[in-house]
């Protein structure tokens, strides 16, 4: 007779077969990091060239005057002069004006053109224009008034912002050439005199604008 | 920059399996065969994997409004490279390096904080968005995020007399372009966000002694934050303005691509 022993089983520990499983990070300590430390440090100098003055004729009856190498009949005649942005970004341009009409002057400042009213009193309109531009003695003028781009001067101060964008130094459009222009009542009844005139004080403020892509 | 080094767990047997199949032979007369002659033995050790990659402990990062060009100069202290139009550029040393022969995929932690300004400021911090910025935004604020990127950068590792490796990794950096995707970029905020297989990071070139030899393509990864920024706020820009973002690795073993 064969006897039959008890099968009995040695087995020390029984662990899974699986392939590289993550352990915990608590347990492995497999981390590390960055800090990282972002500062405003790249903000550009903002350099502009302002002419210091500028001289308006009033040219009521369109004596004709050379101006920038041409002749014009224009009756409100300025010097054009220009900004020259030297930052190395564009740069919006915001004015105020500040005007004041000359003591002892019976003229007034309109809000509206002369041209094709019939008026007798010494009325002016006059208006600023200001273009950007790549040569600030080549530039091309607005044809007539608007709303949008130009500012009527007036007694007093006023204000528009962001009139301009000026390009880069070294960039197209880095000039921003200004004028007075209009016009004005040619005969009025009380003639116009040497005393007539107006004081205009412009201030400029720039903003550092974004570089096009 | 540190090089993190510790064990983990590699996932194989941990224990000696012994079993015997309890039926004893039984030679003629009822004595026992030895024991030796059926039985087998099989002996499962512990083998563990320490991670080898070189993480850098700081960073830096230029907030730049105006999308200003910004040079980096190579170790020749000569040559200029231009990072252009990056309104949040990233130092190109936040690179990650595996120095394994294995793959580690990567997940990664994001916690943005804002800079406190000076004591005495009156001027308003600036935020961090949650979404892109638009042309009306006017809060001073910043669109960031923190991107990564496999890189074509291989060779032997950077060495004192050397800096090979950095110098490629500049002209990488700077030629890179890639847009915010949320599926794969993780947000800066005021707080943690959190993404799992951020990068991997591929196996890095191996000697046959086991050593590492040299960063294969893709064994390290370019980390960056960028983003956008309101050119032009209510209230400008000033150099006080500024943040900081904590990017906190967990690096694990690559699963084995199914056969």
């Amino acid at each position: 007779m064969t006897k039959k022993k008890p099968l009995f089983l040695l087995m020390a520990l029984l662990m899974l077969a699986s392939l590289v499983s993550p352990a915990s990070a608590a347990e492995t300590g497999n981390r590390a990091s960055t800090e990282i430390e972002a500062v405003c440090s790249r903000l550009p100098e903002i350099r502009v060239t302002v002419p210091p003055a500028m001289d308006v004729l009033i040219n009521p009856y369109k004596i004709p005057v050379v101006v920038q190498d041409k002749q014009v009949g224009d009756q409100i005649i300025s010097d054009p002069v220009a900004l020259k942005n030297e930052s190395e970004v564009p740069l919006k341009v915001s004015v105020s004006i500040e005007t004041v009409i000359k003591e002892g002057s019976d003229m007034r400042l309109l809000s509206e053109s002369t041209l094709g009213q019939e008026m007798t009193s010494k009325r002016a309109f006059i208006y600023f224009e200001i273009q950007a531009a790549d040569d600030p003695d080549a530039v091309a003028w607005d044809e007539k008034y608007s709303d949008e781009k130009h500012l009527v001067i007036r007694p007093g101060t006023k204000i528009r912002k962001d009139i301009v964008t000026l390009g880069a130094d070294g960039q197209p459009l880095s000039y921003g050439a200004f004028r007075l222009t209009g016009d004005c009542v040619e005969a009025p009844r009380s003639p116009w005199t040497e005393a007539d005139g107006i004081d205009v004080s412009i201030a400029f403020t720039f903003k550092a604008t974004e570089i096009a892509p | 920059m540190k090089t993190l080094k510790n064990r983990i767990l590699s996932g194989a047997m941990a224990g000696v399996l012994a079993m015997s199949l309890a039926v004893p032979a039984f030679a003629a007369g009822g004595t026992p065969a030895p024991a030796a002659a059926n039985t087998t033995e099989i002996n499962g050790t512990y083998t563990p994997i320490t991670i080898d990659v070189v993480v850098p402990a700081n960073g830096a990062a230029q907030i730049n409004p105006y999308g200003l060009p910004i040079d980096v100069t190579k170790s020749d202290n000569t040559t200029k490279v231009s990072f252009e139009n990056q309104k949040i550029m990233t130092q190109p040393t936040a690179a990650i390096m595996n120095k394994m022969g294995v793959a580690l995929t990567v997940k990664a932690a994001v916690t943005g904080a804002i800079k406190a300004l000076p004591g005495g400021s009156t001027a308003t911090p600036m935020k961090f968005a949650s979404e892109a910025l638009t042309a009306d935004t006017t809060a001073k604020s910043v669109f960031a995020y923190v991107q990564a990127k496999q890189s074509a950068t291989t060779g032997a590792a950077d060495t004192s007399s050397d800096h090979t490796i950095a110098d490629k990794l500049i002209v990488e950096y700077s030629t890179w372009t890639q847009a915010y995707d949320a599926n794969k970029d993780i947000l800066v905020k005021v707080g943690t966000e959190t993404k799992e297989n951020f990068v991997t990071l591929n196996a890095a070139t191996m000697d046959t002694d086991g050593t590492f030899k040299a960063f294969a393509t893709g064994s390290i990864a370019l980390i960056r934050v960028a983003g956008d920024v309101v050119a032009s706020p209510r209230e400008d820009w000033s150099t006080d303005d500024g943040f900081t973002v904590k990017i906190a690795y967990t690096f694990a073993p690559a699963p084995a691509a199914a056969p």
